[in-house]
């Protein structure tokens, strides 16, 4: 099929490409002229096609990453099905992300922000006069400024696939439960062959040597003695 | 026109940085740092600066992803600067090698694309993950072996990375989220319990870690004996030391310096990457499936990710694995890997670590110059004249990982 790219004029970092097809739009756009021939177009119209023609072009649009999800997902029903995760497994790696990003933190003080326009000003004067300018063009001027989280990148980002392969990796190191009833056989024989049994590391939570009490009833840490029970009750129990 | 190479491998907690003709790649800290009294230090600007405690450090990476250019072009910047001495850089005939965290985000990859090109202006470029450079590493090109996996442990975690033909092997790429940022924290944790609050002093920590802390061969033998394994740290009086050291029989100590006496802490925080449930034990939770969860250690994901690959280069891989990254250089970091990878293992696989005589840190960057200097670097780069031609959307789609 033959298809013209049509540069969105109104976001030009949107990472969405348009298409339309040139054939659709040979036909339109004479239509178009026809039309404004003999109706004489209302001032809109007038107006975008001062500003640019292409907006004012009827075309057909198609968003290309959504079709190609539609389509991996329509094709691939693996992928659809995908490893369901049970209920169990979502919480668990709840806790290991949170765990694990508040020993990432520092103190909730290190959180600074920038001044705006904070560059670096090196000896030579030669840079100074770059110093007041905050990106060469409107795409790099926009990711100097953006200051935006992870988060947001992750919530735009529209292509599943590839946000399912960047997450899935953080938890590769964790078996995984699965309660969501298996089908076939063969799962089954794969689940025990990758869960090869491990005996967790059972450390006192006061003295850092090996325990060998279960966990206390109330906040599931190790102690190794009574002394250090005792001292655990005190301070670190709640 | 003779071009220059640059190679940026841009770790998360350092850049390593330099030309191609240099010996020895520029560390710089991948940091704003910000002080008590407000003042802002780019890079390795603070290691100058007179109030070295009550630093907070700013960092645009986030969980490996390089999110926040605002803060990594000041650094940039102040790298090229340290780099060329003051000179202006002439990006123009320039080819950049540049590293990234393995998957990353295609957006932001696409980010770093239109800012090397469109911001910086480099004549051509080539952008990698950072594991993938590391076989390169040898002084002789033709040394370099066809099959090679590559356990980059870093800051932010700890990737596993089959290379095949110098190619990454993507079904095979593993990752244990653990890196050096979650042993500081661990490290902070169990200092802040046990001895003083250092939970504002992130410095410090990896300081002590870095001095202080291994990977114990046998690590409930060490614990037995754990008395034996102590060691004094003398914390920093900002007098005689800024930073720190650890006490020996020769060193003179002020009678009244303060001193942080860590038995345990030393192996126990390391012990991390290999039991993973020191992690998640730590803390008070009563939540079952934490409690119950089993985690795989490093061996048993290097031992997956080998597994993963095509049958005929498994032994291959595992007689061909490279350390690389800061975490490596925990002592006995190797030696524990491959005492527990030979148990793992089949018996008559042959389990090799082969080292290039670079520091384990560096040896990334050292790939990356060896790469950069061969002609084979022209094949894979994109010039900026294509970049502007195709966009960063057909960057990404010669430079990114595939979807598995």
């Amino acid at each position: 099929m033959l298809v013209e790219e049509v540069p969105k004029s109104s976001n030009p970092n949107s990472r969405t490409v348009y298409f339309s097809s040139s054939i659709n739009l040979s036909a339109r756009s004479t239509n178009y002229h026809s039309r404004n021939d003999w109706q004489g177009s209302n001032e809109s119209h007038e107006d975008n096609n001062a500003n640019r023609l292409s907006k004012s072009r009827p075309k057909v649009n198609y968003n290309v990453t959504q079709l190609m999800n539609a389509q991996t997902h329509a094709n691939d029903s693996a992928v659809s099905r995908g490893p369901l995760k049970s209920a169990q497994q979502i919480h668990l790696e709840r806790i290991i992300t949170k765990r694990l990003n508040d020993l990432i933190k520092t103190s909730p003080s290190a959180n600074f922000d920038l001044p705006k326009n904070f560059s670096f000003s090196s000896m030579n004067a030669a840079s100074d006069k770059k110093k007041s300018k905050q990106g060469n063009t409107p795409g790099t001027r926009k990711i100097l400024s953006s200051r935006r989280t992870l988060n947001s990148y992750f919530e735009e980002e529209s292509n599943v696939l590839s946000i399912n392969s960047i997450l899935s990796l953080n938890f590769q190191f964790v078996d995984q439960i699965d309660d969501v009833a298996q089908d076939g056989n063969q799962n089954k024989s794969r689940k025990v062959e990758e869960r090869s049994f491990k005996p967790r590391l059972k450390l006192c939570c006061i003295c850092g040597t090996v325990s060998t009490y279960s966990r206390c009833q109330n906040c599931g840490l190790f102690t190794c003695s009574v002394k250090c029970n005792r001292l655990h009750e005190d301070s670190r129990c709640n | 026109m003779n071009t220059q190479h640059l190679v940026f491998d841009n770790g998360s907690y350092n850049i390593k940085a330099g030309f191609v003709e240099q010996e020895q790649p520029i560390k710089v800290q991948n940091a704003i740092s910000k002080a008590r009294d407000g003042h802002l230090y780019i890079g390795n600007d603070f290691q100058s600066s007179s109030s070295y405690s009550g630093l907070v450090f700013k960092r645009p990476h986030d969980q490996g992803h390089l999110v926040s250019w605002e803060c990594e072009k000041p650094i940039w910047d102040y790298t090229l600067n340290e780099i060329l001495d003051n000179k202006e850089l002439d990006a123009n005939s320039v080819h950049l090698t540049l590293t990234e965290t393995p998957f990353q985000l295609p957006q932001l990859s696409m980010n770093t694309d239109q800012i090397v090109f469109e911001e910086f202006g480099f004549h051509s470029f080539y952008r990698c993950p950072s594991p993938s450079l590391s076989p390169w590493g040898f002084s002789d090109i033709s040394k370099v072996s066809d099959f090679a996996l590559v356990i980059d442990s870093g800051y932010n975690a700890t990737w596993i990375m089959p290379m095949i033909y110098q190619k990454v092997y993507w079904q095979g790429v593993k990752k244990l989220p653990i890196g050096g940022a979650v042993l500081d924290g661990l490290l902070k944790e169990m200092i802040s319990f046990r001895h003083y609050d250092v939970s504002d002093e992130p410095s410090l920590v990896t300081t002590i870690k870095e001095k202080t802390c291994f990977l114990a061969q046998n690590f409930k033998e060490s614990l037995k004996s754990r008395k034996s394994n102590s060691c004094e740290f003398i914390l920093p009086d900002f007098k005689t030391t800024k930073v720190g050291y650890v006490k020996t029989k020769n060193t003179p100590v002020d009678t009244d310096a303060q001193s942080l006496k860590l038995f345990d802490e030393r192996f126990s925080v390391p012990e991390a990457l290999c039991h993973a449930d020191i992690i998640f034990d730590n803390i008070a939770s009563n939540s079952a499936p934490i409690q119950t969860a089993s985690f795989k250690s490093l061996t048993d994901l290097v031992v997956q990710s080998i597994m993963s690959c095509p049958e005929v280069s498994r032994p291959l891989l595992s007689a061909n694995i490279l350390a690389s990254g800061g975490t490596a250089k925990l002592p006995g970091f190797i030696e524990r890997l491959k005492s527990e990878l030979t148990k793992e293992l089949p018996s008559d696989w042959l389990v090799r670590f082969k080292e290039n005589g670079n520091d384990l840190e560096e040896s990334n960057w050292f790939g990356g110059r060896a790469l950069a200097s061969s002609d084979i670097v022209n094949t894979v780069s994109i010039s900026k004249k294509e970049y502007f031609e195709h966009g960063s959307n057909w960057c990404q789609k010669q430079f990114g990982f595939k979807n598995l």
